[in-house]
């Protein structure tokens, strides 16, 4: 009897089932090709989904392997048009969605049924990488229920009995039931389940993508006015205590010291991994940043903020340099939640810096703009040297002559800043920024260029600023023995309203809502459809998306105090215990289990009257029972009271509370009765 | 060819089926209850844990919330579906229904009936080494399920202790469990056609007991009607008495007076089962032709008559003749 041979040959893929698998095949690739997967992928799986259909509705064959070969070698031709090569992070996914197709032609059996129902899965966690909105979200759950439901059309459908009619929507239903039920665990596990750092480092992404991404590693005339095309996201910043106003809103991403006569770079020197000295005076103002993903290091922080150990988060994953720079130890693959302290008015390494930095940072080509070295030999020599002078002399005269703020500056030649000082004199952040740096270090002052952002989309009563691309900036600082790295924007003197109003306030009400696209009311509308769609989307980004490891244990800590790796598994399993005992018992209701009394007594009276004759079963009744031969006659005046009681309660409209009673009486004497023993 | 009791070659591993045998004892009728039923995810299922561990390490090293939400839900679905699973098969009535004999070489269709009293249960299998079946019942509406068995041999074809088992409802888990309904069948032998007859007929032989059997037809008497009773054959029923009113009459004839055809084991050549083969052919033949006829197999002897269960005792006595039975 234990040698069974397993019956269950390769069982044809149920038809429910199969509808449901074409139904999820189609749900999950689609959205694949709007969010990375190139159009050219789009004809094969075509071809691939509508073949299935026919096979589904017998009008076409299984397809035979010439078919095939000529499927896979089209494919393999696409790739390597496209990419040059196959071995490339995006021909990955293009691959799995490639086999998900293949395999849907192939799939004949309950196997082949399963086998789609992973790789579905697979593909729905690959596109996850890529995307992770909420809406995408919401739909990759009803894609997970179709799914479910083409699991649960898995069973084998020849069967008797029965089948429920319309087995194709029972299918969803039961599945929608279950994952209703599976939910509860599923949000504990989500909270108390680990976040462990990532097991190995990922290859980098294509370096190459800048403008997507927004700053860069490099700043050249024309960089950022191509930025202020960008409505993104770059990051939201939550203020806990006081909300500064926007003019006082700079952040701080990377700093330049090194220039080539047209392009800023970072030496080697700015990434000194040391603390920069900040010297805390006057308010703090601490702040939460969620920051889009950038693939890249850099970090936004309000100056100046100093990175200590907040009891709140857990900065572990970031590191600090001596440029007052904030930078995260691994790229910033995915969106990111951190707090931090801001002193606004703190200096910045006030005392002495080492002589290389203050060498570096007044570094200029040996050749080229000479008007602008000229300039600054007489600056200072009007001024004495006194940097504090020079610069306010500079920014004056950004202030008083014509200079221009603007979207779209003219190309500069080859003595770039000559050229923007004499002649353009129009140009966006980067000119000014650029020229007054350059300006600066010929007077001998250590100068250099820092980018980030400036200002954002205040919402007050939320204390919440929504920073875009297009806030993005760059001004300068210079250095001055006992005061430090002071700042100076000389985008302030030309644009002032950049800065306290931002990019949109400064363009002008047209111009800005042209950009906005609220100059239509069909536009506004849009617009505040967005806001509130963009609250949501914060909401959704902060709470779930974030939820990482300092969030977590933010989080956890404020549930349970201090938890280290140990604790939170501990809890994570008791947490799965408590709960598969919770659902059992919700499921099985064993509260319900037991039968009516007076069924129970039956059937106790019926187990004890087998001792006597093993005949007696429970399709006898009551009275046959009292009328049996078999039993003994001193039973019979106790089995006729039972038979009484029972049929009281059975048939009675109202069923005495006394019948019951009375049943229980006989019973207790009718099993008193013992057989003798023959 | 064995005589023996068909359920003695199936216990390879004594200790683990006494323990089952203990646990889940022998009966027509019963429900299975909790300690009865067994529950472990099946290969789907595996496959299914080792994906969610392949896409908790995805979840862990892209850092991504969102793949580590679906592995959670596609797990706690696994964690409901073992209950469900399991709740789908406890519970269960499983009543056998009836079985047929058979002649040996035929297959026997042992049947049994399922059914819930508060639930319904759904895409129940019963498996044996030879067939399976599976059906769904609902609340108090049982369903029928039918396993076959060959018969090896004649004598009494248990119906072993046979597999029951769901994967309702996603498949990834198996709720199963091992029931005996403590059926049996007889297994009659093969009736081969022979010519016994012929050889006796041409003999004139009269000895005590001996048959002389005539075939010729029409000889009988008609002695009048009597009320129908149970086992008279269909083909004597005075049916024209039936339409003037007068009920179900049967018609009897007068035996041949005097001569009662007896099989006799030792009148038959060839093996044990040859004969016996043989004998059943000639109770067969017998019984179509509404003769009475007498059976001796030496150890047991029946009396001559004639009807169903007259024939049934016969070709019981047949099926059981050398086994333990008898």
């Amino acid at each position: 009897m234990f040698n069974f041979r397993t019956l269950v040959e390769a069982q044809d893929l149920p038809r429910t089932s199969l509808t449901w698998l074409l139904v999820a095949h189609a749900m999950v690739v689609l959205p694949q090709f709007w969010i990375h997967l190139p159009i050219w992928v789009l004809p094969f799986w075509l071809v691939c989904f509508v073949w299935r259909i026919q096979i589904f509705k017998t009008r076409f064959n299984y397809p035979r392997w010439p078919l095939k070969a000529v499927l896979v070698l089209s494919l393999g031709i696409g790739m390597f048009l496209a990419y040059g090569n196959f071995l490339n992070p995006e021909s990955g996914s293009i691959l799995l969605v490639a086999t998900f197709s293949l395999k849907l032609i192939e799939s004949k059996t309950t196997r082949d049924g399963w086998v789609l129902i992973f790789l579905a899965l697979a593909l729905i966690s690959v596109g996850f990488l890529f995307e992770t909105h909420i809406l995408y979200a919401a739909y990759n759950l009803v894609t997970l229920t179709v799914i479910t439901g083409a699991m649960f059309g898995l069973q084998n459908t020849s069967h008797k009995g029965n089948k429920p009619v319309g087995h194709v929507k029972v299918a969803l239903k039961t599945a929608s039931l279950l994952l209703v039920q599976a939910l509860p665990l599923m949000i504990i596990l989500f909270i108390v389940f680990p976040r462990f750092p990532p097991l190995w480092q990922l290859p980098s992404q294509k370096q190459s993508d800048q403008t997507k991404t927004g700053l860069s590693d490099s700043m050249s005339p024309g960089d950022f006015s191509k930025l202020s095309q960008s409505k993104e996201t770059a990051f939201w910043a939550d203020f806990l205590d006081s909300l500064p106003t926007k003019k006082n809103l700079y952040w701080r991403a990377m700093t330049f010291d090194q220039f080539d006569g047209r392009t800023w770079r970072a030496s080697s020197l700015v990434a000194y991994p040391t603390a920069p000295e900040i010297k805390k005076q006057g308010m703090v103002v601490p702040y939460r940043v969620l920051m889009e993903p950038t693939q890249r290091n850099w970090v936004y922080a309000l100056d100046y903020s100093p990175l200590v150990a907040n009891p709140n988060i857990n900065i572990r994953d970031f590191q600090t340099f001596i440029d007052g720079r904030i930078e995260s130890i691994v790229p910033v693959m995915e969106k990111i939640t951190y707090q931090l302290d801001s002193y606004p008015t703190a200096l910045l390494s006030p005392s002495r810096l080492p002589n290389t930095i203050l060498v570096q940072n007044k570094k200029l080509p040996k050749t080229g703009n000479p008007k602008a070295h000229a300039w600054a030999e007489a600056l200072v020599k009007k001024h004495a040297g006194d940097p504090e002078a020079i610069a306010s002399a500079v920014w004056s005269y950004f202030r008083e002559q014509e200079f221009f703020y603007t979207l779209q500056p003219p190309t500069l030649g080859e003595n770039s800043i000559d050229e923007f000082l004499y002649e353009s004199r129009r140009g966006f952040c980067e000119h000014y920024s650029s020229t007054f740096a350059f300006v600066m270090r010929s007077a001998g002052i250590p100068t250099r260029v820092v980018t980030g952002f400036q200002g954002g989309e205040i919402d007050v009563p939320n204390k919440r600023v929504l920073v875009r691309q297009l806030d993005a900036h760059a001004w300068n600082e210079y250095w001055v023995e006992g005061k430090g790295w002071i700042r100076i924007d000389p985008t302030a003197a030309v644009a002032p309203n950049r800065i306290e109003m931002g990019l949109l306030g400064e363009l002008g009400e047209e111009q800005a809502s042209n950009l906005l696209g609220t100059d239509t009311s069909y536009g506004k509308f849009k617009n505040q459809f967005e806001r509130i769609a963009g609250i949501i989307n914060y909401k959704w980004n902060i709470t779930i998306l974030g939820y990482q490891q300092n969030t977590q244990g933010a989080f956890l800590k404020g549930l349970f105090g201090d938890v280290s790796w140990v604790n939170l598994l501990i809890y994570t399993i008791l947490t799965i215990c408590v709960f598969f005992f919770l659902q059992m018992a919700l499921i099985l209701k064993p509260w319900r289990q037991k039968a009516p009394k007076h069924i129970r007594y039956f059937n106790a009276l019926i187990k004890h009257l087998r001792l006597f004759d093993p005949n007696i079963n429970a399709t006898m009744t009551t009275l046959e029972l009292a009328q049996s031969s078999a039993l003994p006659s001193k039973l019979k005046p106790y089995l006729l009271q039972f038979n009484a009681a029972f049929d009281q309660i059975v048939y009675a409209q109202k069923p005495e509370p006394a019948a019951i009673k009375l049943l229980a009486r006989s019973l207790n004497i009718i099993v008193r009765i013992k057989p003798d023993k023959n | 060819m064995s005589y023996q009791d068909f359920s003695d070659v199936n216990h390879p591993k004594p200790k683990l089926s006494k323990w089952i045998e203990k646990r889940i004892p022998k009966a027509a009728s019963l429900r299975l209850q909790q300690h009865q039923v067994f529950i472990l995810p099946s290969l789907a299922g595996l496959a299914f844990l080792m994906m969610l561990g392949g896409m908790l390490v995805a979840a862990i090293n892209f850092q991504n919330s969102l793949i580590y939400a679906v592995t959670f839900l596609l797990f706690s679905l696994f964690v409901i579906n073992i209950i469900q699973t399991w709740r789908n098969l406890a519970g269960i009535h499983v009543t056998a229904s009836g079985v047929k004999p058979i002649f040996l070489g035929e297959h026997a269709h042992f049947n049994l009936m399922i059914e819930g009293h508060k639930k319904a249960h759904h895409y129940i299998r019963v498996i044996t080494e030879y067939s399976s079946d599976q059906g769904s019942s609902g609340v108090l509406s049982p369903t029928g399920l039918t396993l076959i068995c060959e018969s090896e041999a004649r004598g009494y074809l248990h119906l072993p202790r046979f597999k029951i088992e769901s994967r309702y409802p996603l498949g990834l888990a198996v709720a199963w469990s091992y029931i005996d309904l403590d059926q049996k069948t007889l297994v009659y032998p093969y009736p081969i056609e022979n010519k016994w007859l012929d050889k006796y007929q041409d003999n004139d032989v009269e000895s005590d007991n001996e048959v002389i059997f005539s075939t010729k037809a029409g000889v009988d008497d008609f002695t009048g009607l009597k009320p129908y009773a149970m086992g008279d054959g269909v083909n004597r029923i005075a049916w024209k008495a039936l339409s003037k009113g007068q009920g179900l009459l049967t018609k009897h004839f007068n035996a041949q007076s005097g001569i009662d055809t007896w099989l006799n084991l030792n009148h038959f050549e060839g093996s044990i089962e040859y004969r016996l083969s043989c004998m059943c052919y000639w109770v067969l033949q017998f019984h179509e032709a509404q003769r009475t006829y007498g059976l001796d197999l030496g150890n047991l002897t029946i009396q001559p008559s004639a009807g169903d269960a007259h024939k049934n005792a016969a070709l019981q006595a047949l099926a059981l003749y050398g086994t333990s039975y008898v």
